[in-house]
C-alpha cells in the first residue's frame, strides 16, 4: 500500500517548515482590520466536505467556530469530514476517505487528510472574496492540492467562483506552471506516497496549473433550495486506474437543500458518469440546540434593609434629576469644568459655579453641563472657594456613584456574633441554604461582617455561576451585619482562588442592566492559601466522602482498514473515596456489552517499544477489566503552587508512580507545570499483573490562554512512554460555554520512519459539553481525541486528574469570561 | 453486504447510539446525564398536568405580592409570589424556580423561561410602566432597551422605538375580580422587525393591571396580571 521511498527527515526540518506556515496562517488571520463580512448567502458544502461548489472549493468561510460532519460519495469515492472554522477567516478539515479498488489486485486505499483554507480578503461590493487552500497537506498526497480561488455574488441569489490550482486541480486543461518557468525543479511534485508528512516540497510545483469555476444559485421561490454548476480541474486519472470510474466530462451539476438547519444535503451528477449524495450536519457552539437559561432558576436575592446612610460631604446636598431633558439655557457662570471618570463606571463632572453653599441648587447648569460634556451621571457645583454647593444626579449610574461614597449612619449591629448559638444556627442555615443549590461547602468561617466559604462545585459548568448562586442563597439569612462574602473556589480537593464580593455593591447591582459586567468590576480575586490558615472550619462529617456513578458509554474504534468504524458499547463503574480534602482513593471498572472492537486483529509492527500498538490486545477481554485504581494525594505548597501524588494503576496500560507540580496564580493567564512517573506497563487482561516493560516518563509544561479568540496553548516537552524524547504542542479553542475543538501534534527523537506509517503523532481533540444540548446537563460532556493512527512515538500517560485541568476555569481569565454567568 | 454498506448501516447505528452514549448513566452526584436526557425526553412526550388554581380567597391568604404568569399566549398560568425585593425591582419566584422581575409593571429580567433576558431600561423620560402615571401623562414615545445573556454568558443588547396608544376601555377579569381598565398597544419596532406589547391600565392612576410583554425573540411573550399588587 505504501509507495515512496523511507525518509529520515529530522524533526528540525520539519518544525522549522511548519512555522513558516504558522507564521503565514498567523499573517492571514490578523491581516484583517475587521471581521470578515458575513455572506450574504450562507456557504454550502461540498463533497470534499468542505465550504465549497460541487467538488471544487470556493472563497466562502462558514460562520465562526461552526463544526460540520459531512458524509458523501458517488461512485467509487466515500469521504467522511470534519470541518471546523477555527477562526473567521481559517477553515480546517480532517477527512477519512475509500477509494474502492484503488490498487491494482483490488485492494481498497483508506485516506486520511488535512485541509486547510485562508480567507485572504474579504468580499466588498466591486471585488470577490478571495482565498488560499491545502488541500491534503497532511497525509498521502491522493487529494494534495494547492489553490487560489474568489467568490463574487451577484444580487441576492447568484454567486460566481472561479479559481486555479496545482497538484489534483491541475489534471485537467492545465497551463504552464509559472513557478516551473522560473525553476526546473518546481516542475516535478512528489505523487502518492507515505502518509503523515506535510508535502511542503510539493507546494506549487508540477508541470501544470489549471483553472476551475462554477455557480451557485439560490432561488428565491425556494428558500434553502441551492442549484450548482462547475467546471472541474480535476481529472481522477488516478483514482479510477483500476475501478472503472472515468470521467466523461469535466462538468458536475447537484441540488442541495438546507433548510433543515441544521443538517443539508444534497445530490449530484458527477463527471457525466455517477449520482453523487451528500449529507452533512452542523453545529454551532454560540448556537445552542436549546435555549439558555431553562434549567431551575436561583434563590432570589434577599437586599437587606436600608440603613440610614450620611452621604459623602465632598457632594453636598444631592439632587437627583434622572431623565429630565436639558435646559433651553442658564445665566448661571460655570468657570470651570472638569470631569472625572470613575473605576465604578460611573463618569462624574465637577464644576465651579457661581453660588455658595447655601444657595438654592444650580439644577439647570448641571443639565447644561451635561449636554456639553456628552452625558454625564451626575455633576458636583462648587463655589469659587471650592466648597460644594450642591450635587446633581442626572442618570442611574449617578445615584449608585453617591450611594457609593455614603456612610451607614451607625455602625451595623454586631451583637449577634457574641452568641455562639446564634453562629452557629446562621451558618448551619447558610451551608444547608448552598448546599440546596447544588453545591458542597468544605469550610466556613463566620464574623461579624464577613461570612467565607469554600466551594466546590459539581453542578454548575461556569464557575461564577456557582458563586452566585451561593451568595444568592445566603443573601436572606446572612445578618445585615455581614458585609463581605468570601467564597473560595475548590478544584481537584484544594482551594485554588477567593472571589471577594461586597454584599453592598451586589444589591445596588442586582436588576440593573450591566450587572453581570459591574458585579465583576466589584469583585477581587486572589490565590487561596489553605483552609487552615484562613481560619476555616471544617463542616462536620463532610469526609470521609464516597462518590460513584455507572455510565454506559460508547467507545470507538476508527480508521481501521479492515473496517473503518467499530464499536463497543460498554458499561463504566467510578467510584471515589474522598478520604480527607484532597487525598482520594479512585477506581474504575468498565464491561464490554456489545460490540466489535474485540474483533481487530492487526497486529503491530512498531519498532519502537510497543507501548500503545498493542491496543487490541486490551479491548479483547469480555470480562469486567480495572481500568483505573489509584491513590492521589493533591495539596498547595503555597498559594500559588499545587502538587500530586498518585500511585496505582493510572489507566488500561499503565501503572506506576508518579507526582506533578503546578505553579499557576489566579491572577495571570499562564503557569509552568511538570510531572514525573515511573510506569510500568499493566497485563493484557487488565486486572493486577504487569508486563516486563517500565520506563520513566516525565514532562515540563507551559500552560497558556492566549486571550485572543478563546484559543489556549499547551506546550509539553520531555520523555514519552516508549523512551523517546520530544514535544507535544496543542491548541484548542475553548468557547465560554465548554465547546472544545483543538489540534495537536508530537514530534520527538523517533525518525519519521521508524514511527512508521503517520511519521508522528497527531489528533484532534472534540469536547461538547450536553449543557449546550440539553438543560440541567450541568458539567456533563462529551469529550473524544482523534487520532488518525495510534501509534508508539509521542505516546504520553493518560492521569485523569492532572492538575491543570482543576484549576484552568478558576483564574482571572476564566472567571472573566464565565462572569455573565454570575447572576443565572 | 459490502464493505461500504456495512460501515453506512453502523454509522447510522453510531448516530443513533451518539444521541445517548455520553448521556447515560446514574451518579451519586445530583445532576447526571442521564437524568437530564430522560428529562428532555419525557417532557417531550408526556404533558404536565395543568397545575391547580388558587382561588382569590387563598391568594389573599398569603398576604404576599403575587402575580399570575403565562409565558406564551396559550400556556398554563403560573403563580408567583414575591420573593425579594431591591429598591423598585421586585422579583417574583415560583415553585419550580421561575423567577420574574419585575420594575414596577416592566419586566426586567427572568430565569428559568429560556428568554435570557438580564435587565430593561428605557428612556428619555420617566417610563409609564416603571413611574405610575395618568394615562392620560403617557408619553407617545420610548425607547427600550433589553440585554439578553446568550449561550456564551456574554450579553447581547436590543432595542426598540416604542409607541403606546390608549386603544380601547376593556373590563378585565383577574381571578375572581374585575376591574375597568383601557387597553393600550405599544407597538415596538427595532432593527430587525416589530411587536405589540399590550397593557391594561386604569386610566386615573396609570396603574397597570395586566400586560404582555416581548421577552426576546426566541420565547414568546410573557403575560402578567396583577392579582395582589406589591407595596
Amino acid at each position: 500500500m505504501k509507495a515512496g521511498r523511507a525518509k529520515r527527515r529530522g524533526a528540525g526540518s520539519v518544525a522549522s517548515r511548519g512555522a513558516a506556515l504558522v507564521m503565514v496562517i498567523a499573517g492571514a488571520a490578523g491581516s484583517a482590520a475587521s471581521q470578515p463580512a458575513e455572506p450574504r448567502q450562507p456557504a454550502s458544502f461540498n463533497l470534499y466536505g468542505a465550504t465549497g461548489l460541487v467538488d471544487m472549493p470556493s472563497a466562502r468561510m462558514q460562520p465562526d467556530g461552526q463544526l460540520s460532519l459531512t458524509g458523501a460519495g458517488f461512485g467509487p469515492f466515500l469521504r467522511n469530514t470534519l470541518t471546523f472554522q477555527v477562526l473567521p477567516r481559517i477553515e480546517g478539515s480532517f477527512r477519512y476517505s475509500i477509494l474502492d479498488d484503488f490498487f491494482e489486485d483490488g485492494v481498497n486505499l483508506y485516506d486520511r487528510s488535512f485541509d486547510l483554507k485562508i480567507l485572504l480578503s474579504d468580499e466588498t461590493r466591486s471585488l470577490p472574496a478571495v482565498a488560499f487552500g491545502l488541500r491534503d497537506f497532511l497525509g498521502t498526497g491522493i487529494y494534495s492540492a494547492e489553490y487560489f480561488v474568489g467568490t463574487k455574488q451577484f444580487g441576492e441569489s447568484l454567486a460566481v467562483t472561479a479559481g486555479f490550482g496545482w497538484g489534483r486541480l491541475s489534471g485537467l486543461n492545465g497551463v504552464r506552471n509559472p513557478v516551473c518557468s522560473i525553476r526546473d525543479s518546481a516542475c516535478s511534485r512528489e505523487g502518492f506516497g507515505e502518509a503523515g508528512e506535510v508535502q511542503f516540497g510539493n507546494f506549487f510545483r508540477g508541470e501544470d496549473l489549471a483553472f476551475f469555476g462554477g455557480v451557485e444559485w439560490r432561488p428565491r421561490f425556494l428558500p434553502g433550495l441551492v442549484v450548482k454548476g462547475e467546471y472541474s480541474s480535476d481529472d481522477y486519472a488516478r483514482d479510477g486506474r483500476f475501478n472503472g470510474f472515468e470521467q466523461e466530462i469535466p462538468l458536475n451539476f447537484g441540488i442541495e437543500y438546507d433548510g433543515f438547519a441544521p443538517v443539508s444535503f444534497g445530490a449530484y451528477a458527477m463527471h457525466g458518469t455517477a449520482v453523487g449524495l451528500r449529507a452533512t450536519v452542523s453545529f454551532n457552539p454560540k448556537e445552542p440546540l436549546t435555549p439558555p437559561d431553562l434549567e431551575r432558576g436561583p434563590a432570589p436575592f434577599q437586599v437587606r434593609p436600608s440603613l440610614p446612610a450620611v452621604t459623602a460631604p465632598e457632594f453636598g446636598p444631592v439632587l437627583e434629576r434622572i431623565g429630565e431633558d436639558a435646559p433651553d439655557g442658564s445665566d448661571l457662570r460655570v468657570a470651570e469644568m472638569t470631569l472625572a471618570v470613575e473605576t465604578q463606571g460611573a463618569r462624574w463632572a465637577e464644576a465651579t459655579v457661581d453660588a455658595e453653599p447655601g444657595d438654592a441648587c444650580p439644577v439647570d447648569a448641571a443639565r447644561e453641563i451635561d449636554a456639553w460634556l456628552g452625558v454625564v451621571d451626575g455633576v458636583t457645583l462648587r463655589s469659587e472657594g471650592g466648597a460644594p454647593v450642591c450635587s446633581v444626579v442626572l442618570r442611574a449610574e449617578g445615584r449608585e456613584h453617591v450611594a457609593a461614597r455614603s456612610a451607614p449612619a451607625a455602625e451595623p449591629d454586631t451583637a449577634w456574633h457574641a452568641d455562639p448559638e446564634t453562629r452557629r444556627r446562621t451558618a448551619r442555615a447558610a451551608v444547608a441554604a448552598v448546599a440546596a443549590e447544588g453545591l458542597i461547602v468544605e469550610a466556613w468561617r463566620l464574623e461579624p461582617t464577613t461570612f467565607a466559604v469554600d466551594l466546590r462545585n459539581p453542578t454548575y459548568r461556569a464557575a461564577p455561576q456557582a458563586i452566585g448562586r451561593s451568595v444568592a442563597a445566603v443573601s436572606g439569612l446572612l445578618p445585615p451585619s455581614v458585609e463581605r462574602l468570601e467564597v473560595t473556589l475548590v478544584g481537584g480537593g484544594v482551594p485554588a482562588a477567593t472571589v471577594v464580593l461586597r454584599r453592598s455593591a451586589l444589591e445596588r447591582r442586582y436588576a440593573r442592566p450591566e450587572a453581570a459586567r459591574l458585579s465583576w468590576l466589584d469583585a477581587t480575586l486572589s490565590d487561596a492559601p489553605t483552609a487552615a490558615t484562613r481560619g476555616m472550619r471544617p463542616v462536620e462529617d463532610a469526609y470521609p466522602r464516597i462518590t460513584w456513578g455507572l455510565n454506559p458509554y460508547l467507545r470507538l474504534g476508527l480508521f481501521d482498514p479492515d473496517e473503518p468504524l467499530r464499536w463497543d458499547l460498554r458499561l463504566r463503574a467510578d467510584a471515589a473515596l474522598e478520604v480527607t480534602p484532597g487525598f482520594t482513593v479512585n477506581g474504575r471498572v468498565t464491561q464490554r456489552l456489545y460490540g466489535q472492537l474485540g474483533d481487530i486483529d492487526r497486529t503491530s509492527d512498531s519498532q519502537l517499544p510497543r507501548v500503545r500498538s498493542e491496543f487490541r490486545r486490551y479491548l479483547e477481554n469480555d470480562t469486567p477489566v480495572m481500568e483505573r485504581l489509584t491513590l492521589d494525594q493533591v495539596l498547595k505548597l503555597s498559594p500559588e503552587i499545587y502538587a500530586r501524588g498518585s500511585v496505582g494503576y493510572f489507566e488500561e496500560m499503565f501503572a506506576g508512580v508518579g507526582g506533578e507540580v503546578l505553579w499557576k496564580p489566579a491572577t495571570q493567564d499562564w503557569g509552568l507545570g511538570a510531572d514525573l512517573n515511573y510506569a510500568v506497563q499493566r497485563g493484557f487482561d487488565m486486572n493486577f499483573d504487569l508486563r516486563d516493560y517500565d520506563v520513566v516518563t516525565g514532562h515540563g509544561s507551559v500552560y497558556w490562554d492566549t486571550g485572543w479568540r478563546d484559543m489556549e496553548l499547551q506546550v509539553d516537552a520531555g520523555r514519552y512512554l516508549a523512551g523517546d524524547w520530544g514535544g507535544t504542542f496543542a491548541l484548542t479553542r475553548r468557547f465560554s460555554n465548554g465547546w472544545e475543538v483543538g489540534g495537536f501534534f508530537t514530534l520527538t527523537d523517533v525518525p519519521f520512519d521508524e514511527f512508521g506509517e503517520g511519521s508522528f503523532d497527531k489528533g484532534i481533540r472534540l469536547t461538547i459539553p450536553l449543557g449546550w444540548s440539553l438543560p440541567g446537563a450541568g458539567q456533563a460532556r462529551y469529550s473524544t481525541v482523534i487520532r488518525p493512527l495510534t501509534r508508539d512515538g509521542g505516546a504520553r500517560l493518560q492521569i485523569d486528574n492532572r492538575l491543570y485541568g482543576h484549576v484552568r476555569d478558576l483564574d482571572r481569565g476564566g472567571l472573566r469570561e464565565d462572569w455573565g454567568n454570575f447572576w443565572k | 453486504m459490502t464493505g461500504r454498506a456495512s460501515a453506512l448501516r453502523r454509522a447510522a447505528v453510531f448516530g443513533a447510539f451518539l444521541a445517548v452514549a455520553a448521556a447515560a448513566g446514574c451518579s451519586s452526584l445530583e445532576r447526571t446525564p442521564t437524568g437530564a436526557v430522560i428529562a428532555a425526553v419525557r417532557g417531550g412526550f408526556v404533558d404536565p398536568p395543568p397545575p391547580a388554581q388558587p382561588t382569590r380567597a387563598e391568594v389573599e391568604a398569603l398576604g404576599f405580592a403575587t402575580i399570575a404568569a403565562r409565558f406564551s399566549d396559550e400556556g398554563p398560568r403560573a403563580f408567583l409570589v414575591a420573593a425579594a425585593v431591591a429598591e423598585d425591582y421586585v422579583t417574583y419566584s415560583a415553585a419550580d424556580r421561575r423567577n420574574l422581575i419585575l420594575h414596577g409593571a416592566a419586566v426586567s429580567a427572568i430565569r428559568g423561561v429560556g428568554s435570557g433576558l438580564v435587565s430593561h431600561a428605557s428612556g428619555p423620560g420617566p417610563d409609564p410602566l416603571v413611574t405610575r402615571m395618568p394615562l392620560e401623562a403617557w408619553p407617545s414615545r420610548l425607547v427600550r432597551t433589553w440585554r439578553f445573556s446568550d449561550a456564551l454568558g456574554r450579553e447581547t443588547v436590543r432595542a426598540a422605538e416604542c409607541r403606546p396608544r390608549a386603544v380601547e376601555a376593556e373590563r378585565v377579569e383577574i381571578l375572581e375580580r374585575r376591574y375597568d381598565l383601557v387597553r393600550v398597544e405599544e407597538r415596538c419596532t427595532t432593527s430587525t422587525g416589530s411587536f405589540v406589547n399590550l397593557h391594561w391600565v386604569e386610566p386615573e392612576s396609570g396603574f397597570v393591571w395586566k400586560t404582555r410583554q416581548w421577552i426576546g425573540e426566541r420565547t414568546p411573550p410573557v403575560w402578567i396580571e396583577i392579582v395582589t399588587p406589591f407595596g
